[in-house]
């Protein structure tokens, strides 16, 4: 019999400690997964739809704390941007989260300047866009037409007032397919916010270089107090629920190492206890001591090994799942990476080499004299 | 001793920075002066027995300075609150003045006491009338919902004020009252306002209420969330016409 089978055979002798080591190490596994998965898919399906728009700069007011930055009048700083070396087009960009169907949670409603460049990555599946900046038409997004149950021809009421729905579109960018769209105008009416916007999105020609961007930001920051220019990614790392998200995650990460490292601790203490007498006998019949403690790592290791595997499992489904709940959909798009699901693995079996080094070095220094009288 | 002394020494500046009772009102006063503002708010009531109303959204405007202080409120939906307004404004003297209309030519006078869209909301606690009375006392400090807050007693000898005392327990880095009650001249408690959740305001060191819920005496419990804002709402012109209308009006033509 080899090494790998004794430790498999004392696991299964003790099914019950080792059920519960493993699902107590799986669960904190699953809440990493998750957790982490979420974070970076809110994260990048943000970055996505920036990207996806083709905005090179978001010039927006200095951040608060609040999620989504409060409105600004456009007109105070668009046409200083416009102005700005390699700057093709600075168009609006005003979003609120708000209900659009009592039966379904507020969803994101984006105003976009009529015939701006932010249309152009849109793919229309079923009807029309808008005929012009004021027409009171909203476009839905695919997953949004599913969570509304509205179709081209349809009426929305948001905000107490009643829209038709023009067309159903599709977008890279989940968040965007989550959404509903209407002309800036239109928006800024519905929500009594004339001539503002969140963001000012900035695109910039051919040929500007990651120099003239910084260029750009250098020139925002100086010459337009209480502004920013920031690339998406910047704007999304900043993003208050990305911080958040990301905070939990981390925390998250944290607790559960704690949490498994201290389960497979007391487990294969208490083994090491209750199995004094035996492994006194096989330090008698000439076991090494690096064999013992060969042993336990390997014991401890199968376990929480074994609970990071189902906790990925149970961490993914836990994810998928939330996708799909009516609460969170269009919402979140978790995202899962091989290495870092690797790194999940890895974390699992730091969790066995941690809880495991005492009671093997404990295993090990038993002398078999002591531990054959040991009742 | 001397120990003792230097102790005194070092937390005397920390005693000669908490505000005085007139001086947080005043910076409760002073926290409340906006030029213009936006914020639009869910409002779910509950009755004593435990039945819910309908939901409904309102939108709320105003501007806050030391001569003048107007409010407007308006249903957006569902239909049954859609279209009604309610305008109001204080001048220095205190006196609260407001209007309901469904068209601004159209007004008619309303009790500031009155409760909005059979809420508990009130145009009078809108308007914190209690920050200027001359009478403050600082009572003891409290932790609500976690958070530290000095409870600041207003009473005034104002005849026609339905409210004659109220207890704020401010939250005084934030410039927020976290529990707000209003009692009678009898000291019976006519309402009380409990802050739920807050969000920062653009002068990082303020903050202003997300959620908020309203208790009155009979066991009404509205709660207030507000879902969009504007800080720098810029107030039409026209937006409080109706309060001119009604100004004009003859007493019979109301």
């Amino acid at each position: 019999m080899n090494l790998f089978r004794f430790a498999l055979d004392n696991l299964y002798r003790r099914p019950a400690r080792s059920g519960l080591t493993v699902s107590a190490i799986s669960l904190g596994i699953a809440a990493v997964v998750a957790l982490t998965s979420i974070a970076w898919g809110f994260e990048a399906s943000w970055q996505k739809a920036n990207d996806a728009r083709g905005t090179d700069l978001i010039v927006t007011r200095i951040a608060s704390q609040n999620s989504m930055p409060s409105p600004f009048l456009a007109a105070k700083v668009q046409d200083a941007l416009g102005r700005l070396p390699h700057v093709k087009e600075v168009v609006g960009l005003l979003s609120e989260m708000l209900t659009v169907s009592e039966e379904a949670p507020p969803a994101f409603v984006f105003g976009w300047v009529y015939g701006s460049y932010l249309w152009d990555h849109l793919r229309l599946i079923d009807g029309r866009w808008p005929a012009d900046s004021d027409e009171p038409v909203v476009m839905v997004g695919s997953l949004a037409s599913e969570i509304l149950h509205r179709k081209t021809g349809d009426q929305v009421e948001i905000e107490g007032q009643v829209f038709k729905v023009a067309g159903i579109f599709e977008s890279s960018a989940v968040v965007e397919n989550g959404a509903v769209i209407m002309t800036l105008n239109r928006a800024q009416a519905l929500t009594d916010k004339p001539g503002k916007v969140n963001f000012l999105n900035i695109k910039l020609d051919a040929g500007a270089s990651e120099a003239d961007l910084a260029y750009i930001k250098d020139q925002v920051k100086k010459t337009m107090p209480g502004f920013l220019a920031i690339t998406s990614g910047e704007l999304v790392g900043n993003n208050a629920i990305v911080r958040i998200s990301k905070a939990m995650s981390n925390a998250t990460i944290l607790i559960a190492t704690l949490v498994g490292a201290l389960v497979v601790f007391n487990t294969m203490l208490m083994s090491i206890n209750e199995r004094t007498r035996e492994i006194g006998i096989l330090l008698a019949l000439g076991w090494q001591r690096a064999t013992i403690i060969k042993l336990v790592f390997t014991e401890a290791m199968l376990l929480s090994l074994l609970g990071g595997l189902l906790g990925i499992l149970l961490g993914a489904g836990l994810a998928v799942g939330l996708e799909h709940l009516e609460l969170m959909r269009g919402k979140i798009d978790a995202i899962f990476s091989i290495p870092f699901l690797f790194a999940v693995l890895g974390l699992s079996v730091l969790l066995g080499i941690f809880g495991g080094l005492y009671p093997a070095l404990k295993a090990s220094r038993l002398l078999p004299s002591a531990a054959l009288r040991h009742e | 001793m001397k120990r003792l002394l230097v102790l005194l020494m070092c937390f005397a500046p920390l005693c000669h920075a908490a505000p005085g009772a007139d001086e947080l009102a005043g910076l409760m006063q002073q926290a409340k002066s906006t030029s213009g503002f936006s914020a639009r708010m869910n409002v779910l009531v509950t009755r004593p027995d435990g039945a819910h109303g309908t939901p409904f959204k309102i939108a709320v405007i105003g501007r806050f300075r030391a001569d003048k202080q107007q409010l407007r409120i308006n249903g957006i939906s569902p239909d049954s609150v859609r279209g009604r307004f309610f305008a109001a404004e204080s001048a220095r003297a205190g006196e609260i003045r407001a209007v309901s209309y469904r068209t601004p030519d159209k007004v008619s006078g309303v009790d500031s006491d009155a409760h909005l869209f059979d809420s508990s909301l009130v145009l009078w606690d809108m308007f914190s009338p209690w920050w200027n009375w001359r009478r403050q006392a600082l009572l003891a400090g409290e932790r609500i919902n976690g958070r530290e807050c000095v409870t600041i007693r207003s009473s005034t000898d104002v005849k026609n004020s339905t409210v004659r005392e109220v207890e704020s327990c401010v939250d005084v880095s934030a410039r927020l009252s976290l529990r707000t009650r209003l009692y009678d001249a009898h000291h019976a408690l006519l309402r009380t306002l409990v802050v739920g959740k807050t969000i920062q305001k653009a002068d990082p060191s303020m903050q202003a209420a997300k959620k908020l819920t309203i208790t009155d005496a009979e066991g009404v419990v509205t709660q207030v969330e507000v879902y969009s804002g504007d800080e720098q709402y810029q107030i039409a012109d026209d937006a409080f016409a109706a309060l001119d209308a009604d100004r004009d009006q003859k007493p019979g033509e109301r």
